[in-house]
């Protein structure tokens, strides 16, 4: 076995990345490389720029705050046709709403989930358990001590997130943004109100 | 299962439409009824939606689809803010604090959705991107020489419609192919047949004869419905004469005079469909009838 010398370490580290069955944290990849966690991400960023090149169909990816080799999407046919594997998942558009109020506003609660959506949603939250996607998270301090939700690992992994941060920008989702307040934007739904019909022709009264 | 029936009519020549939309809750049908006035959420005319979103309620009703109280809540809602408007507006200087705040926390609560709904549409986008880009867990998984279970058997887009174009193509497969089909169909019980028969019965009766006995001993559906259409066809054409002489008494039949069972018409063509749709459940309590016999 050569020794851990710096021209060894890539690749050892392909090694690692290859071989390994779930990302790889940096910790983990300065200890086994014996060698400091800065040393480490430099040797991934050169690996990923290695593979990135079009000769190769893996490249390395960052999920879960981990590195690992995953395919290149243009070129996976081939594998998918092999393994037979359905789309691990197709969620429904209920379930998709719900993964991403979970997603957004996690630790969350059943209670806060239907107040979002506006209806019942504790049987979509358990699909959505049973598709390992959220996880319980603990109990809220309030009333009642309410189950809290959260997004699990393979949640990350099947959008190819690095973490949570790595979600999507939330928009802004209050009333006042920057163009207008709102009190402006209450009155103009007011004005909206009396540009109605007339009373008569209304089909609530009639 | 029969009681399950849904409202839905199928005709002849018309390919099978789901009119309605399912929505997601209540506040995804809002947004949907929005979008349609084209207008953003401040500029909405409550008049316009909240009659949109009873109408659309309406519809579910006549569907039969159940519709959950979120949904019911929310129509309060929007009737409560019409009725406010109704009433004069308050003279005072003061307006009610509590309905402003109302107000505003549904407009909210709209504006929060539209948005989640929107961040779906990302994250969505960004799960499709990721599809196929795969790791090696995906070979260690339960895919390989293991039956499908639930979690990885997926329907994509499985809908009614494609159901029904599936059984057009083996429909079709089989006229071509000429294979010998016989669908065994339920004895239809002609009702002209069963008027006379009732007229004979009630002629050799020298009184009026209880309505019950003409259908005890039926235990054949579609025979038990073409008595009861003949009963009220006979009654229609004046043959028979019908009287109750109290409250939940048995109802009581007799012929009127100077009628032969000749006289019966009836267009058979005209009720035949009714009675071929309770063919199906008639035809499995026959096959259990025949059972019981051996």
């Amino acid at each position: 076995m050569t020794e851990t010398t710096p021209s060894n370490l890539l690749p050892q580290l392909e090694i690692l990345l290859f071989m390994a069955r779930q990302p790889l944290l940096p910790e983990q990849l300065a200890r086994y490389l014996e060698t400091p966690e800065e040393t480490a991400l430099q040797l991934v960023a050169e690996l990923t720029a290695k593979y990135a090149d079009p000769a190769h169909g893996l490249q390395i990816v960052n999920v879960s705050d981990g590195y690992q080799f995953a395919t290149k999407p243009e070129y996976s046919k081939p594998l998918e046709l092999y393994i037979n594997t359905p789309q691990e998942f197709s969620l429904s558009a209920a379930a998709l709403e719900t993964l991403t109020i979970i997603a957004y506003r996690q630790p969350v609660s059943k209670s806060a989930i239907e107040a979002i959506r506006g209806i019942n949603s504790d049987w979509i939250v358990k699909s959505l358990q049973d598709k390992e996607l959220v996880e319980e998270k603990g109990q809220a301090d309030t009333v009642g001590r309410p189950v809290l939700y959260g997004t699990t690992e393979k949640f990350l992994r099947h959008f190819g997130l690095k973490n949570l941060q790595d979600l999507p920008p939330e928009p802004k989702l209050q009333m006042e943004t920057d163009q207008e307040t709102a009190a402006e934007k209450l009155q103009r739904f007011e004005a909206a109100q009396t540009a109605e019909t007339p009373l008569n022709a209304d089909p609530l009264i009639s | 299962m029969s009681e399950a029936k849904t409202e839905l009519e199928l005709q002849p020549n018309d390919d099978f439409k789901v009119q309605l939309e399912v929505f997601e809750g209540p506040f995804d049908l809002l947004l949907q009824l929005i979008d349609e006035e084209k207008v953003e959420i401040f500029d909405v005319s409550l008049s316009k939606i909240t009659a949109a979103y009873l109408e659309h309620l309406h519809k579910m009703q006549e569907l039969n689809l159940e519709i959950s109280s979120h949904f019911l809540e929310v129509a309060a809602f929007l009737i409560h803010l019409k009725s406010k408007k109704l009433l004069p507006e308050d003279p005072g200087p003061e307006q009610d604090p509590g309905f402003a705040a109302e107000k505003r926390l549904f407009l909210e609560r709209l504006i929060q959705y539209k948005a989640f709904k929107n961040m779906t549409q990302t994250l969505l986008q960004r799960g499709d991107a990721y599809a196929h880009v795969h790791t090696r867990d995906i070979i260690n998984n339960d895919y390989l020489n293991t039956l499908p279970t639930e979690k990885n058997i997926v329907f994509r887009n499985a809908q009614v419609e494609l159901l029904v174009k599936a059984f057009k193509r083996v429909w079709q497969n089989f006229i071509v192919s000429g294979a010998d089909i016989t669908i065994p169909l339920p004895k239809i019980f002609p009702v002209r047949e069963k008027m006379q028969q009732i007229i004979e019965r009630l002629k050799d009766s020298p009184a009026a004869l209880p309505l019950s006995e003409f259908f005890q001993n039926l235990n054949d559906r579609s025979e038990i419905i073409a008595t009861f259409i003949a009963m009220l066809e006979l009654v229609r054409q004046q043959f028979i004469l019908v009287a109750q002489n109290a409250i939940f008494d048995d109802i009581e039949i007799s012929a009127r005079k100077n009628i032969s069972a000749q006289q019966v018409e009836f267009d058979e063509a005209e009720y035949n469909t009714v009675v071929d749709l309770t063919a199906e459940t008639s035809g499995a309590q026959k096959e259990n009838d025949g059972n019981d016999a051996q």
